[in-house]
């Protein structure tokens, strides 16, 4: 990589796409513009809404008893002299309950039967365009002036009570609001009629309030809610800003650079694909990061001084000041990973389109794709923890939210492991998109019909010896997916206890491995590839696939000490929830009544053989037509780790995958990886049965053992056997690392290209002289 | 300088099965000579020529330029050639001599030396006028100067001019045709593809006729006049590519 290249590339993106307005307001027009005038709408319609005062009737207004005071009138002189009385509720009251909304009341005085109300309330309410009634009954007034004076009339039974109704339709939204209002003021009104009864029978009024509780908040700092909900909403901002930031740009560079027919210009230049790439990318970049700081800030001030104009209740509720100084900075850190991973994305996936119209279609798919991944922060009682630092963006959304949060010293805690996945995701998306440039189906493609039957006859005409890339990427898919689709049919049922008996369980086991795991690669190996034997690998007449069985078995044997601490450190580090642990041991119970012969057939030899075909066979075989050895490994070792369903086991899966890849690619066999497999699994089952009795039972394990208690499980080997393992292992990695692996087509040549020496020398030479004419 | 040996470049396409664009075609250029491929639309020369400039990679045989190869040693043949074709066009939102300038500085050139040949070019070429005129808005021929001095600004030894006149005017065509002819005489290796008679009889040191993939005959104009007893190109022409179909029916 020559840098000054990538500056270079980066210098011309960027004056390129500050030549094109459309860009230009995109990435700073619009969000300048565009929260403000949204802030205006906001307001616009706020004021729409007070308009409409709430239009209720009150019936029975005699029956209101005088005091407290629920409505205040005032008369008015008309000019024939005649007096109308106008009806508000009373100032305080309205204040007390908190509703600043305006009504508009009607009053009938006279008392009116209830079954009368009843009959001709839902005419009335709908006649008249009312949003809501409140009628007092008949009796009404007496009842509540009684209790002014209660201790004469104690002995009165509660039943058949006159209580005013208040009449509203809930299937009505404006009622439904005058509902919500009219309650808390008839609340109100009702809480000053206690006092007021109370004091008119001389009780103190402290009685109703005995007490109120203390609080005693003993964080350091009080929670900032302003900032608290920025970072509740930054991973949308950063989201939908970063990746349309990233987008738009990256569609013009790569998608529109083919549509112009730029393109072969530049790839016909001395810059190498990785220079175009990383230029490319850091241009795009630079246009996320600014359409995401321009538009948080456009939002921050928008909601400083059009928000806080709007008032009343929303303003109250919301409390959406701008975001604090400090937050800022460790927003905008957060937006570089974010921006560059997203950038990354986008690069890829526009390279990919043939013309930029193709290239907006993929946008919509990304954002859906991204949502669940951001959904998840939001979601309430979710933390930044172990397992969620680990999930792709909604990681770096969590570091950000217990940042902003002021917990430093979990955010320090989970900085690495999130760091790391954003990391490893951004090299992802940048090795595709180097990929993508280096692919010149890609580039040159044109626009083909499509045609399912065409397309398939292609598939089955143009079949390799062993699977193609995308073929392995589906398989891995549909094998992750076929346990979930068919978990109705293929639950083991559990006994009355809770427990899975024998028989279910080895039907389970084979159901599993063999129907789901073996049986699906093996027919797709026979469609869709024309070698079954080279696609699984199946080579055992081989010199080094011969010695490479002994070596896997030594390997994994000088392996299981670590391979134990490794369970260990992940079970501590991410202890499994008690659900899980139980299910896990109702599963496991069944083992009990079954021969010690069946359990290592069952648990060792069956999942040596069925996930290696899937894994080391037909994964892996795909994968290395990618052209990277250790890519082709670690994708086949991720799908292994995944098909394991349990975070906790899924881990150190995958770390073994990769040995176990190791071992197949170098040995040029799937059997060694068999092998390996079957002895790793078979050493955990044993380890698993030492317990103290055992120990009693077969003295020769004392050497091998040096502590062990009652519960199986918990056996420690002899440091002095450990600390010999841990030099074999490293002897037998490096004898199969100096074993000639056979690679594929495509390794060769990205082995070729990366011993290429590019040529940096200063300019050639002139022999021609100036030609001048 | 250029040896091509056994090249084949095929292609899947989801309609017609495996293609083949190229059909083991070989041949090799010197320094001081024009190397002309004439064929019909769709003879291969333009997936022959990309393969040259190390765009495609070859699907087998090899091509070397000034010893490097083009499928291990991209980076090295790409210094050493100028490509232009009309698929290599120019940007849109960059001015001519920030075009030409960008890419002599990714071929390395330091600015005092780039900044004198820049010069030079836009002299010799006569596009002082159009310096400082965005992409977008220049004619056809115009671009297509810019297109030859982007590849002419590192001073290539080697230069792969794919149909550069396709779409010109007379005027700027038989300007180009000298400046072709005057590389030559600076003692480049040029491959010239076209499927216009009068330009490669005029131009070409050695003729390769191609078509459907494969080179069918190839030698010096004189060469190929005498091996056929046709002294006219044209009739040549038609004689060993027979009639087109299409138009006979």
């Amino acid at each position: 990589m020559n840098w000054d290249n990538v500056k270079l590339i980066l210098k011309r993106e960027l004056r390129d796409q500050a030549r094109d307005r459309r860009t230009l307001f995109s990435v700073i027009g619009l969000p300048v513009l565009l929260y403000p005038l949204m802030g205006l709408m906001v307001l616009n319609v706020m004021q729409f809404r007070q308009a409409h005062p709430t239009r209720l009737r009150v019936i029975g207004l005699v029956e209101l008893p005088s005091t407290p005071q629920l409505f205040e009138s005032t008369v008015e002189k008309n000019e024939d002299d005649t007096e109308t009385t106008t009806y508000q509720f009373a100032e305080e009251l309205l204040k007390s309950a908190g509703v600043t909304s305006r009504f508009n009341i009607e009053v009938s005085e006279a008392s009116v039967d209830a079954t009368v109300v009843e009959q001709t309330a839902r005419e009335t309410l709908e006649a008249e365009k009312l949003d809501a009634i409140i009628y007092f009954p008949p009796g009404f007034r007496e009842r509540m002036e009684s209790f002014q004076n209660a201790r004469k009339n104690q002995e009165e039974g509660a039943e058949g009570l006159p209580a005013p109704q208040l009449i509203t339709k809930s299937s009505d939204e404006r009622s439904k609001l005058a509902e919500n209002r009219l309650k808390q003021i008839l609340h109100s009104w009702r809480e000053n009629l206690i006092q007021f009864n109370l004091e008119a029978n001389d009780v103190p009024s402290q009685i109703t309030d005995p007490f109120s509780i203390g609080t005693l908040d003993l964080s350091d700092k009080p929670l900032d809610t302003s900032s608290y909900l920025w970072a509740k909403i930054f991973p949308f901002i950063v989201v939908i800003w970063a990746l349309t930031g990233a987008f738009y740009p990256a569609i013009d560079l790569c998608a529109g650079e083919k549509e112009r027919g730029t393109l072969e210009t530049l790839l016909s230049s001395p810059a190498l694909r990785s220079e175009i790439v990383a230029g490319k990318l850091l241009a795009i970049m630079t246009f996320s990061i600014a359409t995401s700081v321009l538009n948080l800030m456009s939002m921050g001030f928008t909601a400083t001084f059009v928000m806080g104009q709007v008032g009343g209740e929303m303003a109250g509720k919301l409390n959406f000041g701008p975001p604090p100084i400090w937050s800022l900075g460790w927003l905008f850190l957060a937006l570089i990973p974010m921006a560059a991973l997203f950038s990354a994305l986008a690069l890829a996936i526009a390279t990919m389109a043939r013309s930029s119209k193709e290239g907006q279609y993929y946008l919509l798919p990304l954002l859906m794709l991204n949502l669940p991944l951001v959904v998840l922060p939001v979601l309430p009682d979710t933390e930044l923890s172990f397992g969620t630092s680990l999930i792709p963006v909604s990681g770096m959304s969590f570091l950000l939210k217990t940042l902003m949060e002021g917990d430093y010293a979990r955010a320090a805690t989970y900085f690495v492991p999130v760091l790391a996945v954003t990391a490893f995701c951004i090299w992802i998306a940048i090795r595709w998109a180097i990929d993508q440039f280096n692919n010149e189906s890609v580039l040159f493609r044109e626009s083909e019909r499509f045609n399912l039957k065409a397309w398939l006859r292609k598939v089955w005409r143009d079949r390799q010896p062993t699977p193609s890339p995308a073929g392995a990427f589906v398989m891995g898919i549909v094998l992750l997916a076929l346990p979930h689709a068919l978990s109705g049919y293929i639950q083991p049922e559990l006994n009355g206890d809770g427990q899975l008996e024998a028989p279910q369980l080895v039907r389970y086991m084979l159901t599993n491995q063999i129907g789901l795991i073996l049986l699906p690669v093996v027919v797709a190996a026979l469609i869709f590839t024309r070698s079954v034997t080279k696609t699984f690998q199946l080579r055992l007449a081989d010199r080094q696939a011969l010695l490479g069985i002994p070596l896997a078995i030594a390997l994994a044997i000088c392996l299981h000490p670590f391979a134990l601490y490794l369970r260990m450190l992940i079970q501590k580090s991410i202890p499994m929830s008690q659900d899980l642990q139980e299910r896990l041991a109702s599963m496991l119970g069944g083992t009990a009544d079954l021969p010690i012969w069946a359990i290592f057939a069952m648990f060792a030899v069956l999942p040596a053989i069925c996930e290696e075909f899937a894994c080391r066979g037909f994964i892996l075989s795909g994968m290395r037509h990618l052209g990277h050895k250790w890519a082709a490994i670690s994708i086949s070792a991720i799908f292994f780790g995944m098909l394991h369903g349990i975070l906790q086991q899924s881990i150190p899966a995958a770390i073994f995958g990769l040995m176990i890849g190791f071992v197949a690619v170098q040995c040029r066999s799937l059997f060694p990886a068999i092998a390996f497999h079957m002895v790793h699994n078979s050493l955990v089952f044993a380890h698993g049965v030492i317990t103290t009795e055992t120990m009693k039972e077969h003295p020769w394990l004392n050497g091998l053992v040096w502590w062990v208690s009652d519960m199986p499980g918990e056996a420690g080997y002899n440091p002095f056997l450990v600390a010999i393992a841990a030099l074999g292992a490293v002897v037998i990695v490096g004898v199969i690392a100096r074993m000639p692996a056979e690679l594929s087509v495509e390794e060769r040549r990205q082995m070729a290209l990366s011993h290429q020496g590019t040529y940096r020398a200063s300019a050639p030479k002139r022999e021609d002289g100036s030609p001048s004419t | 300088m250029i040896h091509v040996r056994d090249l084949v470049k095929s292609y899947d396409d989801l309609q017609l099965g495996k293609f083949t664009a190229v059909d083991h075609i070989s041949f090799y250029a010197m320094p001081g000579e024009i190397f002309g491929l004439l064929g019909p639309n769709g003879a291969g020369k333009t997936t022959a020529l990309r393969i040259l400039s190390t765009v495609l990679e070859p699907t087998s045989g090899t091509v070397k330029i000034s010893g490097y190869d083009v499928t291990t040693e991209p980076a090295m043949v790409r210094h050493r050639i100028g490509f232009m074709s009309a698929n290599t066009a120019v940007y849109d939102r960059m001015t001519a001599w920030e075009m030409v300038e960008y890419f002599g500085r990714l071929y390395g050139l330091p600015d005092e030396e780039l900044h004198e040949r820049m010069e030079e070019l836009f002299h010799r070429l006569g596009m002082r006028e159009i310096r400082d005129v965005l992409g977008a808005k220049m004619s056809t021929g115009m671009k297509q100067k810019v297109s030859i001095a982007r590849a002419l600004v590192h001073d290539p030894p080697v230069l792969i001019f794919d149909e550069p006149t396709l779409g010109l005017d007379v005027f700027v065509a038989r300007a180009l045709v000298q400046l072709i002819a005057e590389l030559r005489d600076q003692g480049k290796c040029i491959i010239f593809s076209s499927h216009i008679m009068r330009e490669v009889e005029k131009l070409c040191d050695k003729v390769a006729i191609m078509n459907r993939g494969k080179i069918l005959a190839e030698g010096t104009i004189d060469e190929l006049r005498t091996q056929y007893g046709q002294p006219d190109l044209e009739e040549l022409f038609f004689h060993l590519i027979g009639e087109p179909d299409g138009i006979a029916n």
